[in-house]
């Protein structure tokens, strides 16, 4: 069983990316190689600059990377044009912000419910599955409650609810709890490690947090856009396979 | 994404922002009413000056004078029979001419009887009294219900209607009218030097006078109309086998035993022939008139007063093409985040411009709706208001100032919707190229 190849989901190869400042080069990725599999928690860890959010806008196909290649379910996404990036991310890929980035007009339902907008599913269908979702995070009382409304921690579960309401295969997080105070960042966290355990996603997370990436499968530590270490916190996920 | 759902998120975001969507509509359906009235003011003289043309003539008609000096040019009786001759003349109606001077008391007009035939006749419309009897006898007439402007003191030349729009008090119906017909030297200088007034003067019964009241134009309303033949019959007892004003005579000024008519109306079969006609005509040498033609030119210079008009309209509505696109700008700028998290959540981004876009058009669309409305009002306001001081300074009955055509609001609706579209392209377009990093970043 341990033999049994694991599915790869993202790889990443070489990947270089360099910024003008001026008129000095500023590399903020400098050859990052790596892979994460399916049903895989990943977290990406630095410091502040140390280039790990260029890391991840890159495997969302936020941003072209200089040189290397990114490979995301089964495609290579570096030479991509922004539409065809839209609709890989429309139709693989979930993304949990740090400030929540609700649409402050729509309540937590609506909001949920946009990502499948976008889909052309139909409205009925699209509100059944939010309510879900929304059950899911434990807001089943704040349906009709607009962002203001709402906790931060509330506003980041309506987050979560929205990146996994299209059943991506992947989740990006980008530092989703570095506006939450510490009980509800453990709450958040646990929410997360459950629903990649019960659902099997595959959720790369960004944080500046050592501590907070323990709750990962996996730590990869960046600096300076190289990555320095690979840790990796394998007990639950062995005890869960030798049961 | 469904048009629909595009559709929900552009009228959410107008919503959101109300009072500059009513602002921005504002200008939107100013520009409409601006071009919807100016174009209606061209339809309205346009109509008013079809309906007053076709009023005068059938539009198969033709009429056709002869002004030259070649006596083999006249038309006469010869000359009308050989017309009938031709395939597409259906029927000819002459007109024969003769000056008379109208007199009551004081008062003195100076007219034109007007003999046509007996179907031309039919046609006059008669609001007091009755139409000439037709039976070839004694010389009836009917008179224009206008003419009694023309009267003039004929001693002082005083023309009250003219001068200070009193009427003269002549009774034509109810009072004997003298009708003086003029001979080549009617009026003659003594050796006192008196004018003498050798006119003949006769009476004519007037029979009736044409529809209307002193305010209400027709063809008619200033001439004297008797049946052609009638009116011959009695210029030749009139004059006495003289010379008759107008008619043609020998050298010696003897006159000649036939008639010339100053005029035909050309009845051709159908209205297709009347271009082959009017070249037939004119080919011989003859002045030639008719209302198509006539309609034409004066249509040309209507569609020109009618570019002008609309144009000066386009102008507010370019105005308020700019605000649209200013409002749609605007609207980009301050949801550039909301743009950013759309597109990392995987919103088309052929959907986000086309949520723009559907702003634009619903502030064109909606706009237009408002501003055709308002159009009506204002139309009926213009008719009542400015209608009856424009009727009287162009001379038309029954102008309708401002006229607004079936087609002309759902033309304007769709075009303020695509002066919405086009305005909001551009502000859409770059809103599409704002980068999904916007959403990352953390303000």
């Amino acid at each position: 069983m341990e033999q049994l190849e694991k599915k790869v989901v993202i790889d990443v190869k070489d990947l270089y990316k360099t910024y003008m400042v001026g008129d000095e080069k500023v590399r903020a990725l400098d050859g990052v190689t790596f892979q994460v599999n399916e049903g895989e928690f990943v977290a990406i860890v630095g410091t502040s600059g140390s280039g790990k959010s260029t890391l991840l806008n890159m495997m969302a196909g936020l941003e072209p990377p200089t040189k290397g290649q990114i490979q995301v379910a089964g495609k290579r996404i570096e030479k991509m044009k922004e539409n065809q990036l839209v609709r890989l991310r429309r139709n693989k890929v979930g993304f949990i912000f740090q400030s929540f980035n609700l649409i402050g007009t729509m309540n937590a339902e609506e909001n949920v419910a946009l990502p499948l907008m976008f889909r052309g599913v139909d409205k009925q269908v699209r509100v059944k599955k939010a309510r879900e979702m929304l059950d899911m995070v434990g807001l089943t009382k704040h349906r009709k409650h607009i962002p203001t409304q709402m906790s931060g921690g509330q506003q980041q579960r309506v987050g979560i609810a929205r990146a996994l309401v299209v059943n991506p295969s992947i989740v990006f997080a980008d530092e989703p709890t570095g506006n939450l105070d510490s009980a509800t960042t453990e709450d958040i966290l646990g929410l997360m490690r459950r629903l990649v355990n019960e659902q099997n996603k595959t959720l790369v997370m960004v944080t500046h947090d050592r501590e907070l990436a323990q709750v990962a499968d996996r730590v990869i530590h960046i600096k300076d856009g190289k990555i320095i270490k690979i840790d990796i916190n394998k007990k639950e996920n062995v005890e869960n396979e030798e049961a | 994404m469904k048009f629909k759902d595009i559709l929900g998120l552009s009228l959410g975001n107008l919503r959101r922002r109300k009072w500059r969507t009513v602002l921005t509509v504002t200008g939107v359906f100013i520009g409409t009413i601006s071009v919807v009235i100016m174009l209606s003011l061209g339809f309205g003289l346009k109509t008013s000056m079809t309906e007053e043309m076709s009023s005068y003539v059938g539009m198969n008609e033709i009429t056709i004078q002869y002004n030259g000096s070649d006596s083999s040019m006249q038309i006469t009786d010869t000359k009308l029979s050989e017309f009938k001759e031709l395939g597409f003349v259906k029927k000819c109606d002459p007109l024969l001419a003769a000056a008379v001077e109208l007199e009551q008391g004081k008062w003195s007009i100076s007219a034109t009887i007007i003999g046509v035939s007996s179907d031309e006749m039919a046609k006059i419309p008669i609001g007091e009294g009755c139409a000439p009897s037709l039976d070839g006898g004694e010389l009836e007439v009917v008179i224009g219900n206008q003419i009694i402007t023309d009267a003039y003191d004929s001693r002082t030349y005083y023309y009250p209607y003219w001068e200070n729009r009193e009427l003269a008090d002549m009774d034509f119906m109810g009072d004997i009218v003298y009708f003086k017909f003029p001979s080549k030297d009617s009026f003659r200088i003594d050796e006192d030097g008196n004018v003498i007034n050798t006119a003949r003067k006769k009476i004519v019964p007037i029979v009736g006078m044409v529809e209307g009241d002193i305010n209400t134009y027709n063809k008619y309303s200033y001439g004297v109309y008797a049946e052609v033949e009638s009116l011959k019959a009695y210029l030749k007892k009139v004059y006495k086998g003289g010379a008759i004003p107008g008619q043609p005579t020998d050298r010696n000024g003897n006159p000649l035993n036939y008639w010339v008519y100053q005029m035909v109306t050309i009845t051709v079969n159908d209205k297709e022939d009347v271009e082959e006609a009017v070249a037939y005509f004119r080919e011989l040498g003859y002045q030639v008139d008719n209302n198509q033609e006539w309609l034409e030119q004066t249509n040309s210079i209507l569609f020109i007063a009618q570019c002008v008009l609309g144009g000066i309209g386009a102008i507010a509505l370019l105005v308020a093409a700019i605000g649209i696109t200013n409002t749609i700008t605007m609207s980009t700028y301050e949801r550039r985040k909301e743009i950013g998290i759309m597109k990392v959540l995987g919103c088309d981004i052929s959907d986000i411009g086309g949520m723009f876009i559907g702003e634009a058009a619903f502030i064109g669309f909606l706009g237009g709706v408002v501003g055709v409305i308002l159009s009506y009002g204002i139309s009926v306001v213009v008719n009542i208001l400015a209608g009856p001081m424009a009727a009287q300074a162009i001379e038309i009955s029954n102008l309708k100032l401002s006229v607004i055509p079936m087609w002309l609001p759902f033309v304007a609706i769709a075009f303020s919707t695509l002066i919405g579209v086009m305005a909001g392209y551009f502000p859409a377009r770059k809103a599409t190229k704002m980068s999904p990093l916007l959403a990352i970043r953390n303000e």
